[in-house]
């Protein structure tokens, strides 16, 4: 149980990144956490069809709690939450339970987030314009009591860092749009994106012509099910299972034009939805590492060997230190980024290159981190630890992917680099790919 | 139909008594530092069921509680559930280990308030299970009251309620307004959404003093309390374990058997 008054808690999350309302939705989502998800973890990443535990969970946390109307507009009936560092404790503390339901919900918010940005701070009348044309097509349907689910669908089997690559100006994007009268028209294959294969819609990351880089760049929003979209079969992955993830087929994908929006003011977006993804994504990873580490708190405060608790021993406190070391630091840090990010006034727009560095050295710092030292504590609840009904083994299993997502951590430190000097990782220029002709 | 709800911030019942000391000078338990204040399990119910009526009927809910401006978070909890208004009862004059006076100051509260049709407690408070407050308010309004309830219906007016009774309920009927002691057999309390948290935290709680709600100060001072604690204490509980042998298992069950009888313990 999150217990907000003690010491502890205020040092960990100071007055000056967290407010009352982030306090509260902290804990709705601490005590949904503890009740809903811990009683049933080791069993959510069995539940291949969803049927069991995962689409029961997410139907309350969605639904009931009302998590699916959070990145629509008050205006359109949604609850507006736009805020960085609530999205960043939501996150942390779902991803303490299991990281799989936290990318369901986050992604939904993902997939909405380029419309919503559009049409509250769009640079032009005509962003905004595209932004209310999709909330007025689509929002409705995310406000009833249905189980409705959103998907950024950006990454392609051949191209996933390369697309998160920002030096490449979208022209590794191999989905093809067309404008053709009224219509786009959406050619192409995604891959491995959050919750495709089961979302109502998607905002699809596509290419107008490869040779013209961030002019030709596109966003479009295609509902489903949609004539000419199709899906493939649902990965079986190492864990993560509540985060769905197939191949999306674009076989002349027909959609009215007011539904996509293209060139640097789509880019923008873009680039928005990278750097916005990374900074939360830190969130989870020390959720994850909290979850770990709560469990080997306990495992080994009453597993006895060598006639005193696990814990009692020097090899098992140095390692619990240090995981509530990296927690204590990665919780300050992804405080603080955030709460950078919900201050552009202070601290400046989002979409640069020292926005997209600090976000990066925030991530890869504790998603590098947390598996290695999650893998370090297995040791000291040996067997018992590898075993689904202790708790430890998943959180092993939801490290591994936090150094994968967002084009992986080696991109991540690309970006770090740029800050410092001109660190080329771009697909193009001499002795690499030569842009399209 | 506007329903008043009753609710107290306790430390949380899954404490284990060990974290607690007796300050036995002025006979106060004393939980551990940092051990966390909840609000009160049945309370939340008697929330659920005020919302509920709510849903139903349609009118507000207004939650009232006498504390320390921490409980605050605690109101702000119900409003971020659906409650409507919250209303924080703090004095330090108040002493809220005198029940008769915390009932006193709620009913003085919901009476300044005005407009309540129907007035929702827990069953009982979860640290010291008294089950006083609810049924002294109504005392004092001069109010029906049923306490503990499982299920609540409004109908033409009136109330139909299940009394929770030791083999099983009694249908009772009572006017408007009333009082109403809650049990979690009405059913679990929702969970706040998050519309509803960020509508809760614009709010404000309005804050009451003693002197706001027209208590006289010769009722708050302490030698006026209605409840004189005369003494408190961890009860001792002694477990002696004997073995009793026998060269066979028979023969140590037959030893077994006279010993119990002798003991007159069968």
């Amino acid at each position: 149980m999150l217990e907000q008054t003690s010491q502890w808690y205020k040092l960990q999350y100071p007055e000056c990144f967290v407010n009352e309302e982030q306090r509260m939705i902290q804990k709705l989502f601490a005590d949904f956490t503890d009740r809903e998800i811990m009683p049933v973890r080791d069993k959510i990443d069995d539940d291949l069809t969803h049927n069991e535990i995962i689409t029961p969970i997410l139907k309350k946390l969605q639904v009931d709690l009302g998590c699916q109307a959070d990145m629509i507009p008050a205006d359109h009936g949604g609850n507006q939450s736009l805020g960085m560092v609530a999205a960043a404790l939501k996150g942390e503390q779902i991803s303490r339970g299991d990281w799989g339901i936290n990318l369901h919900t986050a992604c939904t918010n993902w997939g909405w987030t380029p419309a919503t940005i559009a049409y509250l701070f769009g640079a032009s009348q005509a962003v905004k314009s595209w932004g209310k044309a999709v909330l007025g097509a689509f929002a409705p349907r995310f406000l009833t009591n249905d189980l409705r689910v959103a998907c950024f669908n950006m990454a392609e089997s051949e191209s996933a860092c390369d697309i998160e690559n920002h030096l490449n100006d979208g022209r590794m994007v191999h989905t093809k749009a067309e404008r053709k009268g009224d219509e786009w028209v959406i050619n192409g294959t995604k891959h491995w994106a959050t919750n495709s294969g089961i979302a109502d819609l998607n905002c699809v990351v596509c290419n107008m012509d490869a040779k013209s880089g961030i002019e030709g760049f596109a966003l479009i929003y295609v509902p489903e099910p949609w004539p000419g979209l199709s899906h493939g079969k649902f990965e079986v992955k190492c864990g993560v299972q509540a985060d769905r993830n197939t191949s999306t087929f674009f076989d002349d994908v027909k959609v009215p034009k007011e539904w996509g929006i293209q060139g640097p003011e789509a880019w923008n977006l873009f680039l928005n939805q990278l750097v916005s993804a990374v900074a939360l994504q830190s969130a989870s990873a020390v959720g994850v590492l909290q979850g770990a580490f709560d469990v080997l708190l306990e495992y080994t405060g009453t597993r006895v060997v060598g006639g005193k608790p696990v814990r009692q021993h020097l090899s098992t406190a140095m390692l619990l230190a240090e995981m509530a070391s990296v927690i204590s630091v990665g919780r300050a840090a992804f405080l603080e980024l955030n709460h950078q990010f919900d201050h552009p006034e202070i601290y400046g727009p989002r979409i640069t290159e020292s926005a997209l560095a600090k976000a990066r050295t925030v991530q890869t710092y504790i998603a590098r981190t947390t598996p290695e030292l999650i893998l370090k504590g297995m040791e000291f609840m040996g067997s018992y630890g590898y075993v689904r009904e202790n708790n430890y083994e998943k959180y092993y299993r939801d490290a591994a992917a936090l150094k994968l997502v967002l084009g992986g951590v080696q991109l991540g430190y690309f970006s770090v680099c740029r800050q410092f000097y001109d660190l080329d990782f771009s697909s193009f220029g001499p002795g690499k790919l030569q842009p399209a002709t | 139909m506007n329903c008043a709800v009753c609710i107290a911030q306790v430390t949380n019942p899954e404490t284990p008594a060990a974290a607690f000391s007796i300050d036995l000078k002025a006979r106060r338990a004393i939980p551990a530092k940092d051990r966390p204040l909840v609000i009160n399990d049945y309370d939340q119910v008697a929330v659920e069921a005020a919302l509920k009526i709510k849903e139903a009927k349609g009118g507000k809910v207004t939650i009232f509680s006498l504390g320390a401006p921490s409980v605050t978070v605690a109101i702000k909890h119900c409003l971020s559930m659906g409650a409507d208004e919250g209303i924080l009862l703090s004095d330090e004059r108040f002493q809220a280990e005198d029940r008769a006076l915390v009932a006193y100051a709620l009913a003085m509260a919901i009476r300044k308030a005005g407009n309540v049709d129907l007035i929702l407690c827990g069953r009982q408070e979860g640290d010291w299970d008294a089950g006083q407050v609810g049924l002294g308010i109504a005392e004092i309004l001069n109010i029906p009251s049923v306490n503990p309830v499982r299920k609540i219906e409004v109908d033409d007016g009136r109330l139909v309620v299940e009394r929770i009774v030791d083999d099983g309920y009694e249908l009772i009927t009572l006017p408007l307004p009333a009082l109403i002691g809650v049990s979690n057999e009405i059913g679990p309390a929702r969970y706040p959404t998050m519309k509803g948290i960020m509508t809760a935290a614009r709010k404000s709680v309005d804050v009451w003093t003693a002197d706001d709600i027209g208590i006289a100060p010769s009722r708050l001072d302490p030698s006026s309390a209605k409840v004189n604690m005369l003494d408190l204490f961890i009860p001792m509980r002694e477990r002696v374990c004997e073995f009793i042998e026998g060269e066979t298992p028979e023969e140590a069950g037959a030893n077994l058997r006279l010993r119990l009888r002798k003991e007159k313990i069968v």
